[in-house]
This record gives structure tokens, sequence and C-alpha cells, in this order.
């Protein structure tokens, strides 16, 4: 039994058949495994190499070689925050410390954090800064109040 | 067919077949171009952009290892621009390097020692503090890795793709912090390790066993061949011969046989030449050649039929030669044994070097039983010489023992045969209560002479070292003081 479902199964099919070799295959094939599966773990890795003769190390170096495809469980909720020039100027510091005092506020409760932070580069949205996403829902203007309502939103 | 192509080198007209790169044709004539990621035995990777050549006509420089030679190709490897390439190549290189050379047993034989002598000597612009990395890893059996010393050149990645097959190692991360590994701090396990030692053009890997051993200046190498196997890999042996100390063991290229590499139970073969696992004239009880005069008494009173050869196939040709010569042509023996491990897989091959048969030569004892008329003696065992009933056993000891688990039990067992005579180079066969009559011999890298592979393909051991041994003999000089030792006895009658 494949630790995959079927239907992921037939994408990596497709994928494995579409390039030159099969370790072109390694890049669209994490992707999917992210997107359904929220990270990469280590069995996935074992098994590709089991199941699709994709040595370990070579999934590996693509893992490691792509800051984005991630190998620690997720938050249910990531906030990349554009830490640019422009949403800097616009007070994205301030903001990020204001989500910074909500995570820490489970913490002092004794609980998980829903909630993981990023500064990420330019969103493409410098009209709006300060920007972030929250998955991948955008949210523009975000200034320390405002940030506060999208978050409870979320749970907080 | 073999069609030529002529390029100038160096202002040089050089012509070398179709298909080479500038690189080997280089090599060929002796123009050093500086590599660290080419290697003859691996696929071409182009990675550490080292091999930096000039072509004239065109604009930028290129890399020698991966650069076909065609008709009127005008290469340049020392001009200015090659050497600020070089400068910068390696500057590049040494940013975040540990420079710890005073610790490092690569030291002497390091390519970024070497090339920074060679076409380095610049001064570091460097301000900002190097990137640390994982030192001191524990990757397999055989190797130490130190992933600061490591210039990210990929030949040991391809060599676990390409040579062994098993993948397992892999460039992690990106840019300045990549890093080399296993996955999940997995072990390599195969048989093939210490081979990474050499060919990591730096010192990033070095093997467990020869690590802060000896510095490789002070070594002196002479060339055999590997005594594990019947492959017969050709290899160089490193030792102090005036300490009497072997230290390491890397292969030799050999095209027919054993290309670039040799395994790691070769590697080991050295280990039991050293003093302190040998047995030499002052441990027997019985000093000097009392052991030979003791045995030629034994022989001169039994009858031919009462004395029986013990032979394992780790001799030389020659040895077999006038071991024969003397106990079958001139004595009369006719009770001749094999002595192998009964639970050898002789056919077996690990598809890279390795075999099953783990004696040198048992094509060259095959061989030397034949001339002798002795053919189907061949097919006699260990068990069938305890059987014989024989009053006087000279038993030929292997001495390598790694392919030899039954060694002891047979050893004990011999023991108690009526008299045994025990040639043999190790001091196990010491402690072993009731084995009398033991003559040391000279251990395989101190002797000279032939063997023939599992392919009959002729071994040369050539260049011997002295025996680190006082009083050990090889089997062609115990034969002839056992036969003066015997004609003493005659003239004293
Ligand atoms: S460890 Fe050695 S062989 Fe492997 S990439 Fe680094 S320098 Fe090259
Ligand atoms: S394959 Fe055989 S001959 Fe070659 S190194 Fe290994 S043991 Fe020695
Ligand atoms: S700088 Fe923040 S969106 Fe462009
Ligand atoms: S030797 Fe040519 S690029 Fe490394």
């Amino acid at each position: 039994m494949s630790v995959f479902s079927e239907k992921l199964q037939d994408k990596f099919k497709h994928y494995l058949a579409r390039y030159e070799t099969r370790r072109s295959a390694i890049l669209p094939i994490l992707h999917e495994i992210q997107d359904e599966y929220g990270w990469i773990q280590p069995e996935h890795i074992e098994s590709l190499e089991k199941e699709y003769g994709l040595a370990k190390v070579h999934v590996q170096e693509v893992v490691s070689f792509y800051s984005m495809y991630r190998t620690e469980k997720p938050r249910p909720y990531r906030i990349y925050f554009c830490d640019n020039i422009v949403c800097t100027l616009m007070g994205a510091e301030k903001t990020m410390e204001k989500i910074r005092k909500v995570m820490k506020s489970y913490e002092d409760k004794g609980l998980e954090s829903p909630f993981s932070l990023e500064g990420v580069p330019c969103l493409g949205v410098c009209d709006g800064a300060p920007a972030m996403l929250v998955n991948k829902e955008r949210y523009l203007r975000v200034d320390s109040e405002k940030v506060e309502e999208i978050l409870m939103k979320y749970g907080a | 067919m073999n069609e030529q192509v002529t390029f100038k080198l160096n202002g040089k007209d050089v012509s070398v077949p179709k298909g080479w790169t500038v690189m080997e044709a280089a090599r060929r004539e002796n123009v050093s171009i500086p590599h660290f990621c080419w290697h003859p035995g691996l696929k071409i990777a182009g990675v550490c952009r080292f091999c930096m050549v000039e072509v004239v006509g065109r604009p930028k420089l290129e890399i020698a290892c991966n650069l076909p030679v065609t008709e009127g190709l005008e290469i340049n490897t020392k001009t200015d621009v090659v050497k600020d390439a070089h400068k910068w190549g390696l500057e590049f290189h040494l940013i975040n390097h540990p420079l710890d050379c005073p610790i490092c047993d690569q030291a002497g034989e390091c390519k970024l020692q070497d090339y920074y002598m060679e076409v380095g000597k610049y001064k570091s612009q460097m301000t900002r503090p190097k990137i640390l990395k994982p030192k001191a890893l524990d990757v397999g059996s055989e190797l130490v890795l130190d992933t600061e010393r490591c210039i990210l050149c990929s030949r040991c990645v391809r060599f676990e793709e390409e040579v062994t097959k098993t993948n397992a190692l892999g460039i992690f991360s990106r840019g300045d912090r990549s890093i080399i590994g296993t996955y999940n701090e997995e072990k390599l396990k195969h048989n093939y390790q210490e081979n990474q030692v050499d060919i990591c053009p730096v010192g990033a890997f070095t093997s467990k066993r020869f690590r802060f051993k000896q510095r490789v200046w002070f070594l002196t190498q002479k060339e055999s061949i590997c005594p594990g196997c019947s492959t017969g890999c050709r290899i160089s042996v490193h030792a102090k011969p005036q300490e009497r100390r072997y230290f390491r063991i890397k292969p030799v290229l050999d095209k027919e046989v054993n290309g670039y590499w040799m395994c790691d139970i070769g590697r080991r073969t050295f280990e039991h030449h050293n003093l302190e696992n040998r047995l030499d004239s002052a441990s027997l009880v019985k000093r000097g050649n009392g052991e030979l005069a003791a045995l030629a008494e034994q022989l001169e009173a039994s009858s031919p039929r009462d004395i029986a050869l013990l032979v394992s196939a780790q001799y030389l040709n020659e040895e077999y030669q006038s071991f024969f010569e003397f106990f079958v042509k001139e004595l009369g023996v006719q009770k001749v044994y094999q002595w192998r491990e009964p639970t050898e897989k002789r056919d077996d091959f690990d598809n890279i070097l390795l075999r099953g048969d783990r004696n040198a030569n048992t094509q060259g004892l095959m061989g030397t039983l034949e001339t002798f008329g002795l053919s189907r003696n061949a097919r006699n065992e260990f068990d069938d010489c305890l059987k014989s009933k024989s009053k006087v056993v000279i038993a030929l000891c292997p001495e390598i023992t790694s392919g030899f688990p039954s060694l002891g039990t047979h050893l004990t067992q011999l023991a108690e045969m009526p008299f045994v005579s025990l040639w043999t180079c190790l001091i196990e066969a010491t402690e072993i209560k009731g084995l009398e009559n033991l003559i040391p011999m000279k251990s395989f890298f101190e002797k000279k002479g032939t063997t023939l592979n599992y392919n009959k393909v002729e071994r040369k051991l050539e260049s011997p070292y002295p025996s680190a041994v006082f009083g050990a003999l090889d089997v062609s000089e115990a034969v002839s003081a056992l036969r003066s030792e015997m004609r003493k006895m005659l003239g004293k009658d």
C-alpha cells in the first residue's frame, strides 16, 4: 500500500513520463505532496525511493535547495509579511510586532499559536503597503489595529 | 578508423583521437591544467570552473574538461588571463575553507594546497567571518567527513552514483551554505568507501583507519598486488620501512583489472603485516633454525606415504614451484590437500571488484598442481587431510584471515595431528596449544614473484619491502634451508 492517494499517484506517473529524466519530475511531485499534506515528511521521501526509484538523496537535494518546501509541520495559518522597502517605510515592522505579540499570548496561556510569521520579499502590491498573505489570502494596508481584526477572524 | 584531430596547445601542434577533450590531451602532453571536479574514472561535471583555458578567438575562457578538441583549435593554458582566472577560482574556493592544514590528513596530497602554491599565492580579501559547517561527521565505517573543507566538486556524489550505484551522497541546501552529506544522517554501507578519500581532492573525506596516524610525506610507497581476493587489484603500499610499519594501501590505475578503485576489504590487508601481529623467530619455542631442523628430523624418519602437504592458495607461483619441487619431486610426497575456507562462495562477484574467492592465487596453485601431475589433488580438502592419518603435515597457512572464519578451528584441529609444521606469518599460531613446529614466513608485501588472478592474468609483485620481522622466510627460502638441514643430517650419519 502506498502512502500516497490514487489521485496523487496518477499525477506522479504523469510527471515521471513528462521529462527526459525521471529525476526532473522531483520538483513538481514535491509541489503536489506539499499541496496535499502541507509539508514534506520523511516518509514521503522514503516512499518516493521505494515506490518510484527516486533516490532519497536526490529528493532531499531538491527539498533543501528551495526554502519554500516545508520540512516541518506548518501551523494552520501562515502569515507572510512583506518586509521590503515600501512596506517597511509604511510601518510593516510595527504590524509584525503586533502579530508577534498575539502569537506570544497563546504561548503565555500554554497553547500553541495557530499562526506562523515569516518576512518575505515584495508582494507586488506596494500601493497597498504594508501588505501580507495569510496562507493564500491577500491583505492590504494592514496596520497594527487592522491586523488584530484579521487575526480574530482566524480564531485569535 | 582512429580519426585524429590536430590543435595547438601552447603554440605546439598536438594530434589526438577525435572525441578527446582538451583536458585529456593536455594530460597526455604533460601540460598541467589545474582541476578539482574532473576525474578520469568519473563522468564530466564541469562544476568547479577551475580548469579554465584560453581559446584563441573566443571572448571568454572555457573549461578544458568539457571542451572537445576540434581541428585547428588554439589553446593557451599559461597566459595571464588564465593565471588570473586561477587566482580568482582559488580565492572563491577558499572563502569559507577552514585552512586547518596543520591538523588535516590530506595535507601533502591536497589539491587546494598544491594549486595554491602553483597558481594561487594571493592575499585574502575577505573581511567577513567564514560560514561554519558540520565537522568530524561519522558517515560510514571507514570515513569521517569535514564539510567545511569540501569544495563541492561533486566527485564523491558521482562515485556513489556511477561506481557503487548507491546514491548515498548529495549536495544539500544552496549557495555558500551548500553542504555535502547523506540522507537523514544515514551511513555509507558499501565496501568501496575509502575510494572517497582518494578522489576527494581536499581533506573533506578522511580515512578512519589512517587519520592522524602519519604525515603522508614521511611514507615510502611501493607497488604490489592486493592479496584480498582473486581479482588481484594493483596497489601501492605505504609504509615506513625503517620503523617496520605498514600504514595504508591505495589503488594504482590498472585498466585491465581494477581501473582506479579498490575495495575496503583490500585496504585492510596491510594490518597483519605489522610487527605486533607477526610471528618472528623470537616468538618461537625453539630458536632460529631449530624448527627447520626438527622438521628435517621428522621428514628423515618418515616414509613419503606418511607425509602430507596442506596448501593454501595465498602464496606465489614461484613459492609453489619450489615447494612442490622439493616435497613432491625430491621426497616423493603424493598426498596434497588444498587448505580453503569450507564456507567460501568461490564464484561470487559483487559486480565491481570483490570476488568470493578470497585467495590471491587459486589459479596459480591449480596450474602448479597440474604441472606436477597433481590435478586430481586439487579437489582434496582440509577435512580429507585430517582424515588422512598422516604422521607429518607441512601446512602453508593462509595469511588473509578476513575471508577465512574457520581458520581458528582448523588450527586447533591441526594441533591434534601427530606432527604439523605450520608455515605462517601470523602470531595467532603461537596461541594454539600443540602447534609446536612454526616457521615464520614473510608476508605478501615482502615477497617478489607472481600470482594469477581469477582470469589468469599474471599479477607481478616486483618491489618487496624488507620483512617487518627478523628471521622470516618466503617458501622458497624455507625450502632451501630445509634442504640443507637434511643434507647436514645425512652428512652426520
Ligand atoms: S567531499 Fe570532497 S569529493 Fe565530495 S564534493 Fe566535497 S571536495 Fe568534492
Ligand atoms: S577487490 Fe579483491 S583484490 Fe581488489 S582490493 Fe578488494 S580484496 Fe583486494
Ligand atoms: S514592498 Fe511590500 S508589497 Fe512591495
Ligand atoms: S575540472 Fe573542469 S570544471 Fe572542474
